[in-house]
């Protein structure tokens, strides 16, 4: 079997090794089989909020989809899995960003998994929040699906008439969620005019019509348009009567972080197009600042030439986020003050071109949460720097770098490495070290997992390796450790985690 | 026969420290002196596309010429015949032709269109070696490259013998074993890693040198490494494994040093330089041995050209030599074969 670590990461796509299907069914396979070994277990790793979208949605389709009361046992056991499985199921929903979130539960349905647990589960996330009048506008076709796959599409009609049978519904699976658009939200998806409160709905409505209509212009409706998400009015656009550029809609649609960024490369190429034309420039401002740190290096790395101040500015906004990791690092690690950090910036970590920088840039965002502000307890293995960026390069001698690390006198050394080791041996020396009294505390985090099989080097016997997908896994690095190394521990440890964070009555 | 030095070859590099995986280790050559290379680079290349079975076509800019290297090899998802050459070419700037490729998909016709998505390969090295013993050492008076254009078939019965029982099929198809053993042939990518100033290297297999490589600059090593060590000294240590020659690869070597005695962090580094260097000492004595014997050289007219020259020599049995060098006799590309 995978090792369990690896069960977090599976994607439905396609590696240099297997087809998608092959993929698909390999990472289906591995879920059961945990899943029939240990279903606590299995339902704990919905604790990790950075599995891949699509390993939770497998989670959350079998442990729905294989009713708790078919095994009495456990229930039994544990009173509290039932209510335990429901909450992290709820929390995974509800951390996830919303594309996936919504994507993750189409999948019970294209499973066929319909039972009143599982309608729950719809019900609740999308009525239990309070931005579900702005979710539906963007999403409206999969809110629409979800709605009917949990509560059929005759009873969604009938609550938007509004009639007995309708009414007794939503009395009894909506309203217990209070949330005061439910009603409208419904009527919206049903297709039925209303009378909105929600200011959302009523944004959509009125520059609907005014596409419609041939009404739309570009001194009117301002407002409203920043309301709505840019698909939203792309595709008012293309069906009006009179069209906008699409520069007035990039300019004014609400756009999130992400695709400000991602809509760079469009807005640079229109303004190229109209550099002639008496058009003002298209700008979108990003506050770089929100961005992931991944992005944010991703961007660095890209080539792009920047003005000054947009690298000064994605450069401040990257030590932003490291002060945090900084943070995360003094509070869940105990390291202490003696330790040092070893970087392999070395030709491998530059990745196939289907990952390109990947290794390299998990390892660098890593590391800089563990590297003392002074850079003083750093040793990079290889790399050069073009243009101020180190850049992974040459061979991989991690021994050295640890021989370096003992003369500097670190007791500790947390290693960053893909452990594809080809100069020297880090074990030999790592032995060595011990023989003559310098016994070096290693553990070593891999940004590397075989797309094969998740399989992962080691570097020594007596080294601690765990294996990372991203920096996101910085505050949960000690639990994969359990997770490998201890799982009875690990789900001690994670149980107490749950019942204060997410149960009635902890400390959430 | 002829006695040429090839420890020229080695003229102005210096050998690198040694990478280990398994049964594979590779020793860089560098070159910390590197002045500006007297050939074109890849960029300076373009695809042309294959214009008549057997025929590669290219164009090249700016003034210099370009090497293209042996076993350039296309493969592609089109509907056309992935063709190879065996041999090192001298192209000239502007449009030139290689006629002397070789079809490497017997049963595939149709001419290979260039696109940008089109990369190359090297060939497996085995291939090189039958080619050069079976073709090129012949004592037949109808030498293929005294004057007559090749056949373009003459690989396939190559490439059947080298991969029939490999990938189960009998078709001369190189694209079978590339893709058949994609795994582990990638695995040779992450494992051995191009460094600084690298333009060349000696690889080994079981600490036999089996190998010897040098590109015309850093920047064109760069481009070919990942394809050598993959396409063609992967594949050979893929075969041996699969012949149960050499045991199957694994991606630990025993790299480790003797470290009795040692009573300090000194005393450990000195441990580890000494093995390094003693290690590179024993391989460059018995390449020497190898690169000073008797060779004898074959006449090939279509690498003629006025800036460098082409040789082609044999070793002893199916070992080779292919050297490019300028009209000066420094050597530019070699591609040695043991």
């Amino acid at each position: 079997m995978l090792n369990k670590q690896g069960l977090l990461y599976v994607t439905p796509k396609s590696t240099f090794y297997n087809s998608r299907e092959e993929v698909i069914a390999k990472g289906k396979e591995s879920h059961a089989a945990l899943m029939a070994e240990d279903r606590t277990l299995y339902t704990y790793l919905l604790f990790f909020p950075n599995a891949t979208y699509y390993a939770k949605s497998l989670i959350i389709q079998n442990l729905l989809g294989d009713s708790i009361n078919k095994h009495p046992e456990l229930t039994t056991a544990d009173p509290k899995l039932l209510e335990i499985e429901d909450a992290l199921i709820h929390n995974a929903l509800m951390n996830e960003n919303i594309t996936h979130a919504l994507k993750m539960l189409t999948t019970l349905k294209e499973a066929r998994i319909n039972n009143s647990r599982t309608s729950k589960v719809i019900l609740r996330f999308l009525f239990d929040r309070g931005n579900l009048d702005r979710i539906v506008i963007k999403y409206k076709k999969k809110v629409k699906e979800l709605l009917i796959h949990a509560i059929g599409q005759g009873n969604m009609h009938a609550i938007a008439r509004g009639d007995s049978k309708g009414t007794k519904v939503f009395q009894k699976q909506i309203a217990v969620y209070g949330n005061p658009f439910a009603q409208e939200v419904i009527g919206f998806l049903a297709g039925k005019n209303t009378n909105y409160q929600s200011a959302n709905l009523q944004a959509y409505d009125k520059v609907r019509a005014l596409f419609l209509n041939g009404q739309i212009s570009y001194s009117n409706a301002i407002e409203e348009l920043k309301q709505l998400p840019l698909e939203v009015l792309e595709g008012f656009n293309s069906g009006a009567k009179t069209k906008l550029m699409i520069e007035y809609l990039l300019q004014n649609a609400n756009l999130s972080e992400k695709q400000k960024v991602q809509v760079q490369k469009r807005v640079d190429k229109i303004n190229k197009e109209n550099v002639d034309k008496p058009i003002v420039k298209v700008v979108v401002e990003v506050d770089y600042t929100k961005q992931d740190v991944f992005d944010l290096y991703r961007l660095l790395y890209s080539g792009k030439e920047f003005e000054v101040e947009e690298r000064l500015a994605i450069l401040h906004a990257i030590n932003e986020k490291n002060k945090e990791f900084k943070q995360i690092v003094r509070e869940k690690f105990d390291l202490g003050s003696d330790y040092g950090v070893i970087v392999d910036a070395s030709g491998s970590h530059a990745g196939s071109k289907e990952t390109r920088l990947n290794a390299f840039l998990k390892n660098h965002i890593m590391s800089e949460a563990f590297v003392d502000d002074l850079r003083s307890n750093l040793i990079t293995v290889g790399g050069s720097v073009e243009n101020g960026l180190l850049h992974p390069e040459g061979h991989t001698d991690l021994a050295s770098a640890l021989l370096l690390a003992a003369e500097k006198g670190f007791k500790t050394v947390v290693l960053f490495s893909d452990g594809f080791e080809n100069v020297n041996s880090f074990d030999s020396v790592h032995k060595a070290l011990a023989q003559i009294g310098l016994d070096i505390k290693v553990l070593h985090f891999n940004p590397v997992f075989s797309p094969k099989n998740f399989s992962f080097k080691t570097v020594g016997d007596n080294v601690a390796t765990i294996p990372y997908a991203s920096h996101k896994d910085l505050a949960t690095l000690n639990y994969f450790y359990l997770l490998a190394e201890n799982p009875e521990l690990f789900k001690a440890v994670v149980r107490e985690e749950i019942e204060k964070t997410l149960l009635e009555g902890g400390d959430k | 026969m002829i006695k040429t030095n090839l420890v020229s070859l080695l003229n102005g590099l210096v050998l690198g420290e040694k990478q280990e995986v398994g049964v594979m280790t590779v020793i860089p050559l560098l070159d910390p002196n590197e002045g500006d290379s007297p050939v074109a680079e890849f960029s300076d290349l373009e695809f042309q596309g294959t214009v008549s079975y057997g025929s590669f076509q290219f164009r090249l800019d700016g003034d210099k010429p370009f090497v293209l290297p042996a076993g350039y090899t296309v493969i592609t998802k089109q509907s056309a015949q992935d063709h190879g050459t065996p041999m090192a070419h001298i192209l000239s700037p502007g449009t030139s032709r290689v006629n002397y490729a070789c079809c490497v998909e017997q049963s595939q016709p149709g001419m290979i269109n260039p696109n940008d998505d089109i990369d190359f390969n090297l060939m497996p090295i085995r291939l090189r070696k039958n080619h050069f013993n079976q073709l090129i050492k012949t004592t037949s008076t109808k030498h293929p490259f005294d004057g007559a254009v090749a056949s373009f078939s003459r690989l396939w019965p190559i490439i059947s013998e080298f991969q029939k029982e490999m990938v189960g099929k009998n078709e001369a198809h190189l694209v079978y074993f590339f893709t058949k053993f994609v795994d582990q042939l990638n695995q040779f990518n992450a494992e051995f890693e191009a460094v600084k100033s690298q333009r060349g290297a000696i690889i080994l297999i079981n600490n036999q040198v089996v190998g010897l490589e040098i590109a015309p600059s850093s920047a064109y090593w760069k481009v070919i490494w990942d394809k050598l060590i993959r396409d063609c000294y992967g594949s050979e240590v893929v075969y041996r494994a699969f012949k149960k020659l050499i045991p199957a690869f694994k991606d630990k070597a025993d790299r480790t040093v003797d470290f009795t005695g040692v009573t300090s962090i000194e005393d450990i580094r000195a441990a580890m330089n000494a093995n390094s260097e003693s290690y590179n000492e024993k391989i460059l004595d018995s390449l020497v041995e190898v690169l000073t014997a008797e060779q004898k050289e074959y006449k090939f007219n279509g690498n003629l050209n006025d800036q460098l020259d082409y040789s082609i020599a044999g070793l002893g049995g199916d070992k080779f030599s292919e050297v490019i060098s300028d009209k000066e006799g420094n050597v530019v590309y070699a591609s040695v074969l043991l």
